[in-house]
């Protein structure tokens, strides 16, 4: 037997074994339970945000362009080269233009500011993943040749703020574009709603660009919105664009115009990460006080091992190895049962989102098991568990064989 | 005869009251293997003092010791425990059996702690038992055992590294007449068969009947009678 086996030996035993002072056995349960929660808790909460941020992600990237060129303020030509040269591009698969405005919906005794977007309708399509979220699928007709009235189609918190539904007519105004006494309006059929269950989208509204250039009297574009044929190529073209754009005009990508929502959210995540682990400090405080509870019992026992030969940096092992077997369990157990629920949930998802039908469009609370979150949470929870078990096996360390010894008798 | 253990000028003192109290004044003493030593004195001798310092258990303030031909009185404390387990057996008062473990896994824990696989220390350790009377207990818990059983397996304990002496205090001081005489004969026939070198401190007329050296002390003095 190695020196590693008998320490381990010995700390497995005394781990096993039925404590004289229960309080010692209670305070280990304590301990395990508190670090098996801390695990737990901080794994599957990351794995949430995951989930949610990742189900954020995906509504962004299917509401955005890959990258929106801003040329409002350049000239007619420089805009015309611009859109051409871009174009040309091998690696953009649609590029297409757009104007928005910020205007007055009236339907009714109700009013509401929102963004307009005049839009291409067959050339969005390939931009905006709108289909899945439309009530009743129905996109804006192409041709305006086969419309009798101008269609708008507007999301969900919108129309429930404005009150109307698909079919209804509303009153655009663009008070941006007053002239005289008498601000540009024109009367739209609502074509259909689309709930994204992103608020920031599903107060907006699309409509044809003709349409829109008709009502503002605006023969210019203000931006070009393009999709790559790869998304790996974002940040390369981004980088292409961004040194070779004309002056007065920018570009753009999509993570770029939702850095500031993004950002949030990974600080949001590193805070939850480290109010969670104050779970696991208590629970190494807890650790602390059992072992050093465990060693005032079994002083006397490292005495008489100290007089058949056991170091006390094996006495100082033996302890650390005990303080890692409580806290080493509860951290174990927590990160399987986490990992093995957490996955279930990712591939076979069970636990119904509370108020699902009501505010979500989807039914299951969303889960992304991250192999970096659940290393980041065992190599925190290790981190406090060494500590931990420091304290009391630099105790046993210290302890004198004749002066443990006395104690017993 | 070879010299086991060899202490010169040894010197102990504690404060006591603030001001210095000698318990060991100047011992020399050798002990030759397979001796049997008595040391008696009355109460606050410094008896187990002397023992302890001879079992590197405590240090002297003065003075050197040198056990089986090594100076020990300078050695950092993991060394003098890697020491005490190759050289030194212990036999105390009270039994101070390990309760999480076995009869037998007590008796073997020395040779595990030497680095011997857990196996083979525990054939040892059986061995060392069914020598001492005691196989049927070997699977036993300490508290399964009567007092007189737990000294035995003591025994054994500090038998079974194969010491150069082996020390102990007050043996018998916590058993009856009839199961301590028990064991002062187990550790004659111990002596005459394994040659065991033995310092015994003790209050008991009976084993400084037995023992072939008596040492007294007096006053912090060492002297033999």
């Amino acid at each position: 037997m190695s020196k590693r086996s008998y320490i381990n030996y010995i700390a497995g035993r005394y781990f096993s074994s039925r404590k004289k002072v229960r309080m010692i056995s209670t305070t280990s349960i304590i301990t395990i339970i508190g670090t098996f929660l801390g695990t737990f808790a901080i794994i599957a909460s990351l794995s949430v945000m995951n989930g949610f941020r990742d189900m954020l992600f995906n509504r962004t990237q299917d509401m955005s362009p890959d990258l929106t060129f801003y040329v409002k303020n350049i000239s007619n030509e420089a805009r015309t080269d611009l859109f051409e040269a871009v174009k040309n591009d091998t690696r953009i698969k649609t590029l297409t233009p757009s104007i928005e405005r910020k205007m007055l919906v009236n339907y009714g005794k109700y009013q509401q500011l929102a963004f307009i977007k005049g839009i291409r309708p067959n050339e969005y399509k390939t931009i905006l993943e709108l289909e899945p979220y439309l009530q009743e699928k129905k996109f804006l007709t192409d041709d305006l040749a086969k419309t009798s009235y101008p269609e708008i189609i507007m999301g969900l918190s919108l129309a429930n703020k404005l009150g109307v539904g698909v079919g209804d007519t509303i009153n655009l105004v663009s008070l941006l574009d007053v002239k005289t006494y008498s601000a540009p309006s024109m009367q739209c059929i609502v074509k259909d709603v689309f709930n994204v269950t992103v608020f920031d989208y599903d107060y907006r509204a699309y409509m044809h660009i003709l349409d829109m250039q008709y009502l503002l009297d605006e023969p210019n574009y203000h931006q070009f919105e393009a999709e790559l044929y790869s998304s790996k190529d974002l940040s390369s073209v981004n980088k292409y664009w961004k040194e070779h754009i004309p002056e007065n005009s920018r570009v753009a990508s999509w993570w770029e115009e939702h850095i500031e929502l993004f950002s949030a959210m990974q600080v949001e995540k590193i805070a939850t990460f480290l109010v969670l682990s104050l779970i696991v400090i208590i629970a190494g405080f807890n650790l602390i006080s059992s072992m050093i509870m465990l060693l005032l019992e079994k002083k006397w026992e490292i005495g008489i091992l100290q007089s058949m030969g056991c170091a006390p940096r094996d006495a100082h092992r033996i302890y650390f190895r005990l303080g890692w077997y409580t806290g080493g369990l509860g951290m174990v157990l927590g990160a399987i049962s986490a990992v093995v629920l957490l996955l279930l949930q990712q591939y076979f998802p069970f636990f119904i989102m509370p108020g699902a039908n009501d505010v979500y469009i989807f039914k299951y609370v969303p889960v992304i098991v991250s192999f970096w979150d659940v290393l980041a949470t065992i190599v925190m929870v290790s981190v406090l568990i060494t500590f931990s078990s420091l304290v009391p096996a630099k105790r046993a360390n210290k302890i004198k064989p004749l002066d443990a010894i006395k104690t017993k008798q | 005869m070879k010299k086991i253990i060899e202490v010169k000028s040894l010197c102990k003192s504690y404060l006591s009251g603030g001001k210095p109290l000698n318990v060991l004044d100047n011992i020399d003493l050798v002990i030759h293997q397979g001796d049997f030593i008595s040391l008696m004195g009355p109460s606050g001798s410094g008896k187990s003092t002397l023992l302890n310092i001879i079992g590197t258990m405590d240090m002297p303030n003065a003075g050197d010791i040198w056990i089986a031909g090594k100076l020990v009185t300078h050695m950092q404390e993991n060394q003098l425990a890697m020491f005490r387990q190759k050289h030194i057996g212990f036999v105390f008062q009270f039994h101070y059996l390990l309760p999480e473990f076995s009869i037998e896994e007590n008796v073997a824990m020395p040779l595990m702690i030497s680095g011997l696989n857990k196996q083979q220390a525990i054939e040892k350790a059986r061995e060392m038992l069914d020598y001492l009377g005691m196989s049927e207990r070997m699977h036993h818990f300490p508290a399964e055992i009567s007092g007189g059983e737990k000294q035995r397996a003591v025994i054994g304990r500090a038998l079974i590294n194969k010491p150069d002496i082996l020390l102990a205090d007050e043996p018998t001081g916590n058993l009856d007449k009839e199961t301590g005489t028990k064991v002062l004969d187990l550790f004659k026939k111990i002596q005459k068969d394994m040659n065991q070198t033995f310092f015994l401190v003790t209050h008991n007329d009976q084993i400084a009947k037995i023992a072939e050296i008596n040492y007294h002390l007096d006053s912090g003095k060492l002297i033999r009678e």
